[in-house]
């Protein structure tokens, strides 16, 4: 095993499990989710040497971001064809613990955004990433970040008021 | 406050999502990707051979076994629009693109573990590149006089300067002084570089510091061209057959062959600087000969980089005029993945760019520095990937 493969596989054995989080919430699909990571993490090995002293993880996360979006342009016809609000497993579940509720809420709400927006609030929120690096993220201006955000909240508002009453008024 | 809410919310969402160790599948699928590589850029050029030479292929040595792995999916939406954002128009059947102005490169997003570094020191400070082993882009900065350095940018992202002091000037068969280095220079492997000499050519091994010099009995140097990492082509001048050279100056008895054809969109485009291909896609710079502004009225530059691949075709116009990019401004310099293109934003502030082909998504590769704009002039060649 050379050091180069040594050093990656430290790397990705511990920045995984975090990709596979951020990829599940842009995609709400576990199987897609693990797809997106593998070639993230695929192309991290490609560049590894440039990468290693670098920001990896960056890296892997941009190439997650984008790569979501286009795999969406592709199968866009499919998406625009079902109900994001009716589709989803954890629609089904008639549990009303609230964290189920919360997380039947999220799920619908997520879906409702679209995937640029919709990784916005990911890396946004949940990775907590300036909007400056969000922006760097997905290839675009900070100027397209605040304003998708301000969009993307505004429709979780809408298509999830549980969710804002839950999270208050502001979202 | 708000924030900290939707944050926790999202956190819980995926506190229990299952692991999964995809280390060993990426590693693998990496490794069978640069096994393809190493053997692609060869049966490129077969390919191209077979169709426009014929009984060349033997020569050329292709074929292997990585070249039969299953094709790695494609990375990008390059057949497809963004969200959110449709082509300008049609101008020859090809998507229209804008690309920003001069003014807009600096707000462009970084792009991460590129090939090339952040920026690249045309200067000559760095260190002499002796051994360096493979370069992925080699410069010839002249001022005028003609040829004044060579910087060559090795894969740890460092400016080294090549040894240049036995490389005479050059003029091609019309008296015109011509640089050394041409965009083809570089060998696809980035191992070897030509220099044209009159009458001649200059091969630089970074592997082994040496030069060799290879006499073409008088043939014009001017369009050689790399048809494999090894094998030179001096195309055919008038009566006299063109020349197949190892990178030793060994004539390899074979026909010589034409490099990959122009990208033209309409009969009368002018295309500039070489064609890169990647996979069924190829790439150029692109002088209109139409009138973009028909495909919309912010449209005005004919300067462009028109993309084919599969059935398909884009153009990204880029804005060009006084104070902003050069005519000519943007030759294509290679392929980032099986979707994004590479290319030379030319100006007092040189640039290399990213183009996510089929979308406006441009992002900034490198700077090209420590070069005087007005006094000096740069040409460069790549081996990107």
């Amino acid at each position: 095993m050379t050091t180069d493969e040594e050093a990656f596989r430290s790397w990705a054995a511990r920045a995984q499990q975090d990709l596979l989080r951020t990829a599940f919430l842009l995609t709400g699909d576990r199987h897609r989710a693990e797809d997106l990571v593998q070639e993230a993490l695929a192309k991290v090995a490609l560049r590894w040497r440039r990468l290693r002293d670098g920001n990896p993880t960056g890296y892997a996360r941009q190439v997650v971001v984008r790569d979501n979006i286009s795999g969406w342009r592709k199968r866009r016809r499919e998406v625009l064809g079902t109900d994001p609000g009716r589709g989803g497993p954890g629609t089904q579940v008639r549990d009303h613990a609230p964290a189920t509720e919360r997380r039947i809420a999220l799920d619908a709400a997520l879906a409702a955004l679209t995937p640029r927006q919709r990784a916005v609030v990911v890396l946004r929120y949940y990775d907590d990433l300036p909007e400056r690096a969000a922006a760097e993220a997905l290839g675009v201006s900070v100027g397209t970040v605040k304003s998708q955000a301000h969009l993307a909240l505004a429709r979780l508002r809408e298509a999830a008021p549980e969710l804002a009453e839950l999270l208050g008024e502001e979202v | 406050m708000t924030g900290e809410r939707l944050h926790e919310v999202l956190h819980e969402r995926v506190a229990d999502l299952p692991g999964a160790d995809l280390v060993d599948a990426a590693w693998a699928r990496a490794r069978r990707t640069r096994q393809r590589r190493a053997v692609g850029l060869a049966s490129v050029a077969v390919v191209a051979v077979v169709a426009v030479g014929g009984g060349v292929v033997a020569g050329l040595g292709g074929g292997d076994d990585a070249e039969r792995e299953p094709a790695a999916p494609a990375s990008s939406g390059a057949t497809s629009t963004p969200a959110g954002a449709e082509p300008r128009g049609s101008y020859a059947g090809a998507q229209v693109w804008q690309a920003p102005d001069v003014a807009d490169e600096p707000n462009l997003p970084r792009l991460q573990g590129g090939p090339l570094p952040a920026e690249v020191d045309l200067s000559g400070a760095g260190p002499v590149a002796a051994g360096i082993g493979r370069a992925v882009a080699v410069f010839e900065v002249d001022d005028d006089r003609g040829l004044d350095r060579v910087v060559a940018v090795g894969e740890d992202g460092t400016s080294y300067t090549l040894d240049v002091a036995g490389i005479d000037p050059w003029a091609d068969s019309g008296g015109n002084r011509l640089s050394p280095l041409s965009r083809a220079s570089l060998a696809p492997d980035g191992e070897r570089v030509f220099l044209r000499q009159t009458g001649a050519l200059a091969v630089y091994d970074f592997g082994t510091d040496e030069w060799t010099r290879i006499d073409l009995d008088g043939r014009d140097p001017e369009d050689t061209w790399w048809a494999t990492d090894r094998l030179l082509v001096v195309p055919a001048e008038g009566a006299a057959p063109g020349l197949v050279l190892d990178a030793d100056g060994t004539r390899v008895d074979t026909p010589a062959v034409d490099p990959p054809p122009p990208v033209r969109l309409l009969t009368d485009d002018e295309p500039y600087g070489v064609p890169v291909d990647a996979r069924d896609a190829i790439a150029q710079g692109l002088v209109l000969s139409g009138d973009p502004s028909r495909a919309g009225p912010d449209l005005r530059s004919r300067e462009g980089v028109a993309v084919r691949w599969g059935g398909q075709s884009a153009v990204l116009v880029v804005p060009d005029g006084p104070g902003r990019r050069w005519l000519q401004c943007c030759p294509v310099v290679g392929w980032l993945d099986e979707a994004t293109v590479l290319l030379e934003s030319r100006h007092s502030r040189a640039r290399v760019l990213a183009w996510r082909a089929g979308t406006e998504e441009l992002s900034r590769v490198a700077d090209i520095r420590g070069w005087r704009a007005g006094d000096e002039a740069f040409v460069g060649s790549y081996a990107i990937p």
